[in-house]
């Protein structure tokens, strides 16, 4: 309430505006290059508070005395002083600022001129955030920065996204730390930004500038700005809106009922076995396309959004409200997004104190399928249910494996069937809310000039629901459910951050020095209560609530609460000679709940230093060629607390439960849930980076260039302890990783009369190595491929992080004769149950047998190169947009066939190139419906595939009205545009998509995945 | 103006102020939900909770339970489920082919050392505890000691060689240099344990307490581990075992087993019901002729598919029939531990025993269907019968039906199997039972003990162990049997799937260590050849 107070009175305060006299001065602002009329300037008169703004025309009319100066200031142009004399019409022409230098860029804390800054920021502006249509923000950053690669989860509706800031820095939560105007946030958190509501995204590479973040900073960080209204910008209220379409980009091909029937022939026949089904049988059989039921066409997206901002001298404000609506390619009615924002930023400044406040509401609701399993409602089911089986019975039942065809296939079954009983919706309320306050002490006691205090309180409420309802169903023995069953979930978060800081800025002659030194705090809780419940009176999703489920002995209710908290001490100096010579050095002090007593505190400090080469006298002779030339160096120490809490010591769980009684009482066995470690500490990262920064021919062609070397130590490890110690392992500090990289930015702008071209090209390398892991094996292993293959991902000393772990496939034997000598040195056949058309795998121990200890480096599942290469180009009202990402050199292991089940659809690759004969082919072996050699089941080669990728990401034509007909009908601006999203994606890849995002764990295997749209959407902005 | 002043002193104290006041206690959380460690193991209530944990890891078998995979590995039943490669890690012990990455073994060490885990936690806080008796104090360490013991049993009849640990050590550099022992010290860490608890577990369990072990439980299983051992001492001599089985103090031997079970006989605590049928009865459960019975219950209604937390018989969702209609009292299952013909044929006629074991599909129900090595006969004694099912939480994982372990006919036929003779009335007393006074017999040999045995407890997972213990080659006669002799011309049973597994000699019938624990540990190795 009292907030909504606030906003009221900020508005009030707003429309009061003060009124000076003396004479009318009038006059027109132009743009000094374009000799255009420039609307929304500000013209104030120095030393009062009255003033005026230009209006569309770029004309404007003051008071003013002979003794007034006029103070002339726009954002993007030099501000101009004018002293009014005897004068009565000042036509004033203003210079664009040279904007890429003395751009501002958002760093800890702060804000600073890039011009200035040492370390390694990449800023993203809302200009090319905007280029797509992103559900999501982080997902709009894809190929705008270079070292920053990211990779869609999946192409399901508003999934995440994995973003790895310089390589992946630990074995644990490599993900950076999101801080949104102020509160910090995880990935998973940034679901209700809208995206045309960003005004920027900084990301912080280097440890010097993430140092300001401490402990959470390891991993690089995002700061996201939202926007706000301009001091002096007049009203605006613009419509930003779009509609699309989308459809699958690819469908695998997979076998038609003749060919698979034809494979299972051979599969029964190479195996000695009995075919299964009668030529009566198989005439009645149906030839089904799953995947056909699975995907579908169209799909819509749209978005809308409704913006207005301005300010006055003293005061700006920006609001907008949004709708965004996606629908899935795959099983839309259960697989969508929408999302519903309203957003206000307010500030104004009362004489020595400025406020302002962030708010923000948004309502998610999203359902959604599973998105890269072969379990549940999943596209993996489509690919291996058998073309054979109908969707129906004669009856009207859907039609399963066990009972139409004789032949259970487990988990996979009837997609149709499960989709039809799949009810399960997240809504998702938020309030993000912050409020700040700076306190300019120079207005207090002007001996104070420079010294500034901000405080900023930052909060989210969140609210969770999670609803699921099934009916009675009944498909098979392991696929059913008998009773109508419902539950749901509602989880409250709560999280806030405490900034409070005190900076000073001064200049003294050529040096300036600025100082910031604070406080900062913030909890993190959240609170859950969930019931599940079955016997419900109505069928439908719509109405299952636990109120409408009526068997009351199924009742069940848990729920629980968590909580974070830290507290750290920040301190920054940075200085600058004369805009040549800069240095920062920042330390902070880290205070965390997740660490015990032994370990509670840690510090960490940064030091960076910058010579900007091109300000030297000597210099000058070059400076028609070389406009920019700026060499930075910096070191920092970062900090990773990400281990969830109370890991450093042991917390009991009840689960064990024993009945004991002719009633059975239950007791609820009670023991520890993992060994404690009080020493636990956070991992520390530590990073070097050298970046030169190049513009020449007055910054029309621009290079900046990073190399960076950083080490993670102190890796926060669940060691592998041995089963027998009877409990869970406890997390240690225990390992070590390198990153090692260059990056490359290159940007090239062009005015060929009207044609405007803007180039850019960003890249990065990366080279991540394991250093160290504190156990026996000097290795962890993890990761699940299709079921039954087990750690297929492994850190291991002297090797990239998670690579693919298993057995080389060394071809086909392709006669007996090459199974025969195919011995080991004894003579022995090391694969003795092998026959031709099997894969010979190779023994690289040279023990005479295949196992687990002949497992190899098999691939990288992360990219070596990522790049992305923007091309704009701008003609009278034309506007022309392509964009292309490229991830090179990763590869992904791709499982898609459940080859436990014997009657498993293949695809057409398999049919195509499988071996039948000595010579067929040396890359799919002999389908059978056993499998004596383990083809299939031994986590190999055979299954790791070159990933690398080159897609069309987006490509936008647009036009914008001309302004002589805007002036017609009172308009600013009018643009439409048609926009293609994922157009074309040229890969190797065999599967549906190469991207494949994730944890360390998951990513780079491919399951089935949910592949990524491709879109072609209409959009118009309008402006009033 | 003075005002003024005041008021900007004021703004900047306050500022400062907002900066300092950071308080200690902000980052000082304890959790809200979960207890500490700390502060547990403090009164009686927390012990009995704590013992709970322990009989948890002994009853709670999910993915490898030990009485199916012990049937599927004789001659009373196949693996079955949904095709060939359903459970592999069950069909592997079936084939005795097993691969030292197998599932099941896995899980069974890893379940075992977790109990032992916890039993060694308790005994190590026990003087922690605020006793109201040094009796109570005495029984919750004989309850540890027993069980530990039996995690033991566990380990040493499935992988011969393991580490023995009897105290909590996290440490992992210790752990990874800890050597197995050998069968014969495993056996001697088994009875000391059992010996050490037997004289303070109680004489009598009283109603509200069955299902925990009492001093007739530690004597019935003591001579059924002495059985085994002087069996398998020359049935598998790779075990190379002394032939002592002793902690040392106290031999186990034919005259000690006979004395305990002598003893637990004539307690009167025990005596056979007039029926077969009753003791599986659903409604006659923890009756007068369950010795020892693993505990499970509908009631907590478990939804856990990684398994811990199920407290139901999660077993008996594998053994039901799959899609079955015409019986409304039996629903679905998952066709595991199918009941071999062999064992059909072994029931003389008009044994009752035969219908209480095996359900048979093709009688029962109008409609199933057929998954692999169907043979149509189900666990009766286990079936996914609809009144044992709970309904909250995941049904499948909630049946209320126990898992006898120990029978008194066991102890009967025990005795009798020691002292032919002086035990002939008590194998009657089983055999009359099923088949009438008039089937009683004069004198007994072992194969009537044999056969006896095997129609008394079938689908209850002692047919494998006892195979072993009597005769290997016996044992591998009789899997080759119960691949043969399929019936033909059903169209519920698909010949092709009974292709022939015969028992592989140099497994001993046993497990691998498992692959992943060698591979951590710098001593770990694999003894059993077939392994090696």
């Amino acid at each position: 309430m009292r907030k909504l107070l606030l906003v009221i009175l900020l508005f009030s305060a707003c429309i009061i505006q003060g009124i000076a006299q003396e004479r009318v001065v009038t006059g027109v602002v132009t743009d000094k290059a374009t000799k255009e009329p420039l609307p929304g300037v500000s013209v104030a008169i120095m030393g009062s508070t009255s003033g005026a703004i230009t209006d569309i025309d770029g004309k404007f009319s003051v008071k003013a005395t002979d003794k007034s100066v006029l103070i002339f200031s726009f954002i993007g142009y030099t501000t101009r002083k004018e002293m009014v004399d005897q004068q009565t019409t000042l036509n004033i022409a203003l210079e664009s600022e040279a904007k890429d230098i003395d751009e501002v860029v958002v760093v800890g804390y702060g804000t600073q001129k890039k011009s200035l800054v040492t370390g390694a920021i990449a800023k993203v502006s809302s200009e090319d955030l905007m280029q797509g249509a992103s559900a999501r923000i982080d997902e709009a950053l894809q190929g705008k920065t270079a070292g920053v690669t990211i990779m869609s989860n999946s192409g399901q509706p508003g999934d995440l996204v994995t973003i790895r800031v310089r390589g992946t820095g630990t074995n644990g939560n490599a993900d950076p730390l999101y801080i949104v105007d102020g509160l910090t946030t995880s990935a998973a958190g940034l679901d209700y930004l809208n995206p045309s509501d960003i005004e920027s995204i900084e990301v912080l590479k280097d440890a010097a500038s993430c140092a300001i973040y401490g402990a959470e900073g390891a991993n690089g960080v995002v700061l996201i700005s939202t926007k706000s209204g301009k001091r002096g910008g007049k009203f605006e209220v613009s419509y930003d809106g779009y509609f699309g379409v989308q459809n699958p980009l690819k469908k695998m091909t997979v076998l038609n009922k003749d060919q698979y029937i034809e494979m299972m022939k051979e599969s029964y026949a190479n195996a000695g076995a009995a075919f299964p089904w009668s030529k009566a049988a198989l005439d009645s059989f149906a030839n089904t396309d799953w995947q056909a039921q699975m995907f579908t066409k169209n799909a819509p997206k749209l978005s809308h959004t409704v913006s207005f901002s301005g300010g006055g001298d003293k005061y700006s404000y920006s609001s907008s409200i949004s709708v965004f609506k996606q629908n899935g390619i795959v099983a839309p009615d259960k697989s969508n997004f929408q999302r519903y924002s309203w957003r206000l930023n307010t500030e104004r400044e009362f004489g020595m104190l400025t406020v302002g406040m962030k708010f923000n509401i948004a309502n998610i609701q999203s359902q959604g399928i599973s998105a890269n399993s072969e379990y549940a409602a999943s596209l993996d089911q489509a690919l291996n249910l058998p073309p054979i089986l109908p969707i129906y019975n004669w009856d009207g039942s859907y039609a399963t494996p066990d009972k139409y065809l004789g032949i259970g296939m487990q988990e996979i079954t009837n997609p149709v069937a499960l989709l039809s009983v799949l009810n399960q919706a997240t809504v998702t309320n938020k309030v993000n809310a912050g409020m700040w306050g700076v306190l300019d002490f120079e207005k207090l006691f002007p001996v104070l000039k420079g010294l500034s205090f901000k405080t900023q309180y930052s909060t989210e409420y969140a609210y969770v629901n999670y609803r699921t309802y099934s009916p009675v169903y009944y498909f098979s023995s392991t696929q059913n459910n008998p009773e109508s069953s419902m539950s749901e979930s509602l989880t409250q978060y709560v999280n806030w951050n405490f900034d409070n800081f005190f900076t000073y800025d001064r200049k003294f002659d050529l040096h300036h020095i600025t100082l910031l030194a604070g406080f900062t705090a913030q909890e993190n809780t959240n609170q859950d209560l969930n019931g599940s419940k079955k016997g419900l009176i109505f069928n439908s999703f719509t109405n299952s609530y636990l109120s409408n489920a009526t068997d009351n002995a199924t009742a069940t209710t848990w729920g629980g609460y968590g909580d974070h908290t830290m507290a750290s001490y920040v301190g920054r100096i940075n200085y600058d000679f004369n805009n040549k010579y800069m240095m920062t050095a920042t330390l902070r002090s880290d205070g965390s709940s997740n660490f015990g007593p032994n370990n509670k505190y840690a510090t960490f400090p940064s030091i960076s230093g910058g010579w900007v080469i091109s300000n030297e006298g000597f210099m000058s002779q070059f400076s028609n060629i070389l406009s920019l030339a700026k060499l930075r160096a910096s070191w920092g120490q970062t900090g990773n607390e990400a281990i969830g809490a109370f890991a450093y010591t042991t917390t009991l769980t009840n689960y064990a439960n024993a009945f004991f009684g002719q009633n059975k009482t239950q007791y609820n066995g009670t023991l520890p849930t993992q060994f404690e470690n009080p020493n636990l500490k956070w991992e520390t990262s530590q990073q070097t980076d050298i970046g030169l920064e190049t513009g020449f021919y007055k910054n029309s062609l621009t290079l900046t260039l990073d190399y960076y070397d950083k080490r993670t130590r102190d890796w926060l490890v669940t060691a592998p302890i041995m089963n027998i110690a009877g409990n869970n392992a406890p997390v240690v500090n225990g390992g070590e990783i390198s990153n090692k990289g260059f990056e490359f930015e290159l940007g090239y702008k062009k005015n060929l009369h009207e044609v405007n071209i803007n180039v850019s090209l960003t890249g990065a390398f990366n080279k991540n190595e394991v250093l160290a892991i504190d156990n026996a094996s000097q290795s962890l292993i993890g990761g699940t491929g299709m079921i039954g293959q087990s750690n297929i991902k492994r850190f291991q000393v002297g090797q990239p992080a998670g690579y693919f772990y298993g057995i080389q496939v060394a071809g086909i034997f392709q006669t007996w004769a090459d199974v025969n000598s195919y011995v080991d040195k004894n003579g022995n056949k090391i694969q003795p149950n092998a026959q031709p058309g099997d894969f010979k795998f190779v023994d690289q121990n040279g023990d005479g047998k295949i196992d687990d200890n002949d497992r190899i480096n098999l691939g990288d599942p992360n990219p070596k190169f990522t790049g992305g290469i923007n091309f704009n180009i701008n003609w009278k009202g034309f506007d022309f947009n392509m964009f292309w990402y490229t991830a090179l050199g990763q590869k992904a292991w791709m499982s898609l066939r459940r080859y436990d089940m014997t009657i498993a659809n293949y695809t057409a690759d398999y049919y195509n190139n499988r071996w039948t004969g000595a010579g067929t082919s040396n890359t799919y072996p002999r389908v059978s419906i056993t499998d004596p050699n383990n083809n299939w089941t031994t986590p190999s080669s055979f299954y790791v595939q070159d990933a690398s990728y080159m897609r069309l990401k987006n490509l936008t034509l647009g036009y914008t009205l001309p302004k002589s007909i805007l002036q017609t009908v009172k308009l600013s601006k009018i643009r439409i545009y048609i926009s293609g999203e994922n157009l074309l994606l040229i890969t190797k890849y065999p599967g549906y998509d190469p991207e494949i995002g994730g944890g360390i764990w998951t990513s780079g295997i491919d399951l089935g995945n949910y592949p990524q749209a491709r879109t072609i959407l209409g959009g118009i902005n309008i402006t009033f | 103006m003075k005002k003024i002043h005041i008021i900007k002193v004021l703004l900047v104290v306050l500022s400062f102020g907002i900066v300092t006041s950071c308080s200690k206690d902000f980052l000082d959380l304890t959790p809200k939900v979960n207890q500490l460690a700390a502060n547990f193991y403090q009164t009686e209530s927390d012990a009995m909770l704590a013992i709970a944990a322990v009989y948890n890891t002994l009853v709670v078998q999910p993915w490898e339970f030990v009485p199916i995979m012990a049937d599927i590995r004789s001659d009373d039943a196949f693996t079955g489920g949904s095709n060939s490669n359903d459970m592999a890690q069950w069909q592997e012990q079936e084939h005795f082919k097993m691969s030292t990455t197998n599932a099941a073994a896995l899980a069974l060490w890893q379940r075992c050392y977790d109990g032992i885990y916890r039993a060694n936690l308790l005994l190590s806080k026990m003087d922690g505890i605020a006793w109201t008796s040094a009796a109570n104090k005495a029984r919750c360490i004989a309850e540890c000691q027993f069980l530990r013991g039996y995690f033991y049993w566990d380990l040493v009849r499935h992988f011969g060689w393991v580490p023995i640990l009897t105290s909590v050590i996290s440490d992992n550099s210790i752990l990874t240099k800890l050597p197995q022992s050998t069968p014969d010290q495993v056996y001697h860490q088994v009875v000391s344990d059992m010996l050490a608890a037997l004289p303070n577990l109680p004489a009598v369990i009283s109603v509200t307490e069955t299902g925990r072990v009492g001093q007739d439980v530690a004597k019935a299983l003591l001579s059924r581990i002495y059985l085994y051992y002087k069996g398998v001492k020359t049935t598998i001599p790779g075990l190379g075992l002394s032939g002592t089985l002793t902690d040392g103090t106290t031999t186990i031997d034919d005259t000690w087993a006979k004395n305990a079970l002598k003893a637990v006989i004539n307690s009167g605590h025990f005596h056979l019901l007039p029926n077969y049928a009753d003791v599986f009865a659903l409604g006659n459960q923890n009756n007068a002729e369950e010795v020892f019975s693993f505990q499970y219950s509908q009631l907590a209604g478990s939804s856990d598919w990684g398994g811990w937390g199920i407290s139901g018989n999660f077993s008996v969702i594998f053994q039901g029939p799959r899609d079955p209609v015409g019986d409304a009292n039996v629903v679905p299952g998952w066709s595991f531990g199918v009941m071999t013909f062999d064992l059909a044929k072994e029931y003389e006629t008009g044994d009752p025993r035969k219908a209480a074991t095996l359900y048979d599909a093709s009688v029962n129900l109008t409609k199933y269907t057929r998954g692999y090595c169907n043979t149509g006969y189900f666990n009766s004694k286990f079936l996914t019968w609809k009144a044992a099912q709970g309904t909250k939480g995941d049904p499948s994982q909630n049946f209320g039906i126990n898992y006898p372990d120990i029978r008194f006919a066991d102890v009967l036929l025990m005795y009798a199997e020691l002292d032919m003779t002086g035990g002939l009335t008590y194998f009657n007393q089983v055999r009359t039972r099923a088949l009438g006074s008039g089937a009683a017999k004069g004198a007994i040999t072992l194969a009537d003990i044999q056969h006896e045995r095997r129609v008394e407890f079938g689908g209850e997972g002692h047919r494998c162990w006892d195979l072993m213990r009597w005769d290997m080659n016996l044992f591998a006669t009789r899997i080759a049997a119960s691949w043969s002799n399929i019936p033909t011309g059903n169209p519920m049973i698909n010949v092709t799937d009974f292709t022939p597994y015969p028992f592989i000699a140099n497994t001993y019938g046993m497990f691998p260590i498992p692959a992943t624990e060698i591979q951590n540990s710098s001593v770990l190795k694999q003894f059993i050849p077939a392994y090696q």
